[in-house]
């Protein structure tokens, strides 16, 4: 099992994707930092939505994710923010 | 539009009465509200989102008795100064000023009253980024908010004596962080009343802001209701009192 940690500073706020790869599948996601979402619950349902997915999934789900959520507002923060720390953690 | 006075209690009180505050405001009970309150004793509270284990020293806080409690607003940590810090925070319905449905422009008029005070003592104060208020050129104050059913909770840090340097031995600040803002220490863009040559106690910083948002806003002295208070104790012991909310994460 190796563990995957990411960091991306937004334009406000630092973004930081954590999880446990295991067979080529992520466990334990967890997004954290300073940055601002709300609805807040929005941020443990993105972990949940990546949760137990093929790594070279993961970008596309997070795509998907806030295509499909109109209603979240993230203030200075865009999705491609989350990418970013994606693909470091990736590397990392 | 309500004014509750100085309140002096723990993390988990504060942060239970502000949450406890917007419940109330969003089934109608109470009006939009502002108040004014100091953390007893010193405290950090941190972020809706961020790390205890990347973002805090935990072993630190306890040695030094600072409890950390975790907000229910994103952003980053605060050092709450029991002798050194006010906290603001304005329960307010989206609907009051066209400025608040832009989150940018709420920011800023909800924090307007602190940039008001600071000219009053004669600083160059204005608004940072999306929610820091800055003085002299240095961060004076940074607020938070999230948004619920059309209602707003903001609150703020107002520092008058802040001991900066404490801080920096409880929080863990991220490099990335550091290495953008192209500084060494978080503390070094960081300013308080005292460092700018002006030396205030609690109750004149108290009374210069309080007479600050009774200037932006129409409010009439009140007190919390007996709903909020119970709704307040119920969300310290599920909440802002419970290790399994301040360090999910």
């Amino acid at each position: 099992m190796k563990h995957h940690i990411g960091e991306h500073k937004a334009k406000k706020g630092l973004i930081r994707i954590e999880f446990d790869e295991k067979n080529g599948i992520a466990e334990h996601v967890k997004i954290t930092g300073d940055f601002f979402m709300h609805p807040e619950e929005a941020v443990h349902e993105l972990e949940k939505k990546l949760e137990g997915h093929r790594l070279d999934e993961l970008e596309h789900l997070i795509d998907e994710f806030f295509a499909m959520r109109m209603d979240i507002e993230m203030p200075y923060v865009n999705v491609e923010d989350f990418k970013v720390a994606l693909k470091k953690a990736l590397e990392g | 539009m309500r004014f509750i006075p100085l309140i002096v209690a723990r993390p988990e009180v504060q942060m239970a009465i502000d949450e406890a505050i917007m419940i109330a405001r969003i089934e109608g009970k109470v009006p939009d509200t502002v108040r004014l309150y100091a953390f007893s004793p010193s405290s950090v509270t941190i972020g809706r989102f961020q790390s205890v284990r990347h973002d805090v020293n935990l072993e630190e806080a306890r040695k030094l008795g600072i409890p950390v409690v975790r907000r229910i607003t994103g952003g980053g940590s605060v050092f709450h100064d029991e002798f050194g810090e006010i906290t603001y925070s304005v329960v307010i319905g989206e609907d009051f000023h066209p400025f608040l449905r832009n989150v940018e422009s709420s920011y800023r008029y909800l924090a307007g009253p602190l940039v008001d005070a600071l000219k009053e003592l004669g600083l160059e104060a204005g608004f940072s980024g999306l929610n820091d208020v800055i003085a002299n050129g240095k961060k004076i104050s940074g607020s938070a908010q999230t948004r619920r059913k059309g209602v707003i909770l903001q609150h703020g840090t107002f520092m008058y004596s802040t001991r900066v340097e404490i801080l920096g031995t409880v929080l863990r600040v991220s490099k990335e962080k550091l290495r953008d803002k192209g500084i060494s220490s978080i503390w070094e863009r960081v300013t308080t009343l005292e460092r700018e040559g002006i030396k205030l106690n609690r109750w004149e910083a108290y009374e210069l802001l309080k007479q600050s948002f009774f200037n932006a806003f129409p409010l009439e002295e009140g007190e919390l209701t007996d709903y909020e208070l119970e709704l307040a104790e119920k969300l310290v012991e599920e909440r802002y009192g419970n290790p399994q909310w301040n360090e999910m994460r």
